[in-house]
């Protein structure tokens, strides 16, 4: 497995991999908590870090034709949820660019002034 | 700094030999007048590097101003290479880790004076892990030696299993090792490491699957004085690495154990039991956690815990928290996240027991009602923070009572109801009107402070309050609160009956010390993202899979002015539908 750098996050509330605990994304960076994955609910992020993208295709979801794209954590190789490329639909447009990640594939982490505390 | 003021008393003597004929370009890099300052600022020492590099050139020259030099009119001018060596690793203590980098690329002595342990008792990578490389990491920890104390190497990838046992030879007294993401190094490794490490306080190895039980017994038998631990989602342990952690390292205040399977009752007894400084406690995710294990930790447990974390252990019911209420009344952290098995009156025997929650989060516990919301009005003072996302039965009345009448209404900065279906507008319309009065009441009232009169909702309570304010020693009130502007932010994402006109009329009275954070307002940004983004000519941040092919053709082969239309004409047709310029593209 190729060993990829990480990038790393700084806030009060980050969410990150179960598997492997690398950062994933920023409680600010919440688009929407109400989506559905394939495997339970879902959240829907702006930006998400240390995701490498699949390859394109065209899915049928719940609200539509979408042009969408699996991310994998860069770490630990699981699939965290999907990326829309495409909308088709016009109602649809606010989510291009936007990732889903499951919630049953990411933990929140609070930060508890750790950064503070790791200090002699 | 009556030391640099002595100075041209030292000038004459040469202390080091070699740097003879460089004390020579001195009085052209040095910037004037030194001695008037109080010391060296770094901008002063900033200057040297850049003005000595090409004055190694002109030797010539040199030799003419070392004529002037020696005369002792001209040596008011002191010499930076003529102070004794701990005084320039003084100087050096005060440069940046980057600025110490660039000093290093001096000469062969700066470089030898910017290895010296001293200035590197404390390695932290985080700001240039990607860049730096195995040979200079462990050049910088081997020069570091006994001095080295905080070890930070987060996100080191390129730090191998033979760096980590040199450094383990090198460096004994480390107090504080962050491993998070070093996947190279293996377990002997680090076994290695920890074997000689006396001395550690802190040890971060989160998410590394080379943790296995029996390095955690290695740091249970060498670590004795250990603080603060960390072992979150190694997936290679289990309770009874963690059983040994309690029983070696007693001084442990904080542990975080996120992720770990199997922690049973004789484990979790053993964390109760020997651990006696334990104030966080981090047991997130850990899904196999049942009550009785949880049980026979509270029940052994000395009570000082002040965070403790249990989101995500879905088998925790309310028997743990009616021992938690009464057991732990330091605690200022609770996080429930995701035990969806609690109900109200769990809930309302904790609040009303334990007065002192800052940060109390209750996502997608779904059977809490109004109930608990208006207990947590009535009891709890200092709370900062409250998360009811997903408590689809809370309604208007009780968050409108407890951000208006509650008895934290002071101190709650941050109020999450996220995918709340009963809130609507009248809440957030109602908590705009009171922050809007408050408001107009601090900007009407005379004689007060800022602080004292934010701290008002009606005239009656402003005298009072403001009598606290001017007795800065009382205890109630926060003083960080009272010097900073009190901001209530409120989030509604989701829920359902929280429409466009509610959320900007809120924001339109109240602004700027109520924030919503919305699917509307989440939209704004994101029109006006888009918007500067045209304007700028700058490609906004959408994945270009599809046109990839595109950018690498044009990379291989030059582009002309009939190719470039073309690939723009092919870009427009299939960018259709996108709201972005064609210029990005090529950009």
């Amino acid at each position: 497995m190729v060993k990829v750098y990480q990038t790393y996050l700084d806030g009060s509330r980050i969410y990150t991999c179960t598997t492997c605990h690398s950062h994933l994304a920023l409680h600010e960076d919440i688009i929407s908590r109400a989506f559905h994955g394939r495997h339970g609910p879902a959240y829907l992020f702006d930006n998400v870090v240390n995701v490498s993208l699949g390859a394109k295709e065209e899915r049928m979801l719940m609200t539509g034709m979408h042009s969408v794209a699996d991310i994998y954590c860069n770490v630990c190789n699981t699939t965290i949820g999907w990326k829309y490329v495409y909308a088709f639909e016009e109602s649809q447009k606010y989510k291009e660019g936007k990732f889903i990640v499951e919630k049953s594939k990411i933990a929140k982490e609070n930060d508890w002034d750790d950064a503070a505390s790791m200090q002699i | 700094m009556d030391a640099l003021l002595a100075v041209p008393m030292f000038a004459d003597i040469d202390l080091d030999q070699q740097l003879g004929a460089k004390s020579s370009h001195s009085p052209h890099s040095l910037p004037s007048p030194p001695i008037s300052d109080a010391g060296f600022s770094e901008d002063g020492l900033q200057q040297v590097p850049e003005a000595a590099l090409p004055l190694v050139e002109n030797m010539s020259i040199s030799e003419d101003h070392n004529s002037i030099g020696s005369s002792p009119k001209a040596k008011s001018n002191f010499d930076f290479d003529d102070l004794p060596k701990e005084l320039r690793i003084k100087i050096f203590q005060n440069l940046a880790v980057k600025d110490l980098m660039q000093a290093a690329m001096v000469c062969r002595a700066w470089k030898q004076l910017t290895l010296d342990g001293s200035l590197w008792s404390n390695i932290d990578v985080t700001p240039y892990y990607r860049n730096i490389t195995t040979e200079q990491l462990l050049a910088l920890g081997v020069a570091a030696g006994g001095f080295l104390k905080i070890a930070n190497f987060r996100g080191c990838i390129q730090l191998t299993g033979h760096s980590l046992r040199t450094l383990a030879e090198c460096c004994p007294n480390v107090k504080v090792l962050q491993l998070k993401d070093c996947r190279t190094v293996s377990t002997p490794s680090i076994a290695c490491f920890i074997s000689q490490a006396h001395q550690l306080q802190v040890l971060d190895v989160s998410g590394l699957d080379s943790i296995k039980n029996h390095t955690l017994q290695a740091v249970a038998s060498s670590c004795p004085l250990l603080r603060i631990l960390n072992v979150a989602w190694c997936r290679n342990i289990n309770g009874d690495g963690i059983n040994a952690i309690a029983q070696g390292c007693k001084l442990l205040e904080h542990l975080k154990v996120n992720g770990c399977p199997r922690l049973d009752d004789a484990t979790m007894s053993a964390i109760g039991e020997n651990l006696p400084n334990l104030k966080r406690l981090c047991l997130a995710s850990c899904s196999d956690l049942k009550d009785r294990a949880l049980l026979a930790f509270l029940d052994s447990s000395h009570g000082r815990l002040t965070h403790l974390n249990i989101a995500n252990c879905a088998k925790i019911t309310d028997a743990v928290i009616y021992v938690i209420a009464d057991k732990f009344t330091m605690l200022t952290h609770l996080e429930m996240a995701g035990c969806s098995l609690l109900t109200d009156d769990g809930l309302n025997h904790l609040v009303s027991h334990l007065n002192g929650i800052v940060n109390l989060d209750l996502e997608d516990l779904f059977q809490i009602t109004d109930t608990s919301i208006r207990e947590i009005a009535h009891h709890q003072k200092s709370l900062r923070r409250l998360c009811v996302s997903g408590c689809v039965q809370i309604t208007d009345s009780a968050i409108i009572n407890l951000v208006l009448r509650g008895e934290c209404t002071d101190s709650l900065e941050q109020l999450e109801l996220d995918n709340c279906s009963a809130i609507t507008d009248r809440a957030l319309t109602t908590i705009a009107t009171h922050l809007a009065t408050r408001k107009a009441i601090f900007s009407q009232s005379p004689s007060s402070d800022s602080s004292s009169s934010l701290f008002s909702s009606s005239p009656p309570k402003l005298n009072k309050l403001s009598s606290f304010a001017t007795n800065s020693s009382e205890d109630s009130f926060d003083k960080v609160l009272g010097r900073k502007k009190r901001q209530l932010s409120v989030e509604v994402l989701d829920c359902n009956n929280i429409t466009e006109n509610g959320v900007r009329t809120a924001l339109n009275q109240a602004a700027p010390l109520l924030q919503i954070k919305s699917f509307y307002s989440w939209n704004d940004n994101r029109r006006r993202s888009l918007a500067d983004a045209e304007d700028n000519n700058t490609p906004p941040t959408v994945d270009l899979t599809g046109l990839r092919t595109n950018v690498r053709r044009m990379r291989y082969y030059p582009l002309t002015r009939t190719r470039r239309r073309r690939i723009q004409r092919e870009a427009n047709t299939v960018a259709t539908g996108r709201s972005q310029g064609s210029s990005c593209i090529i950009s």
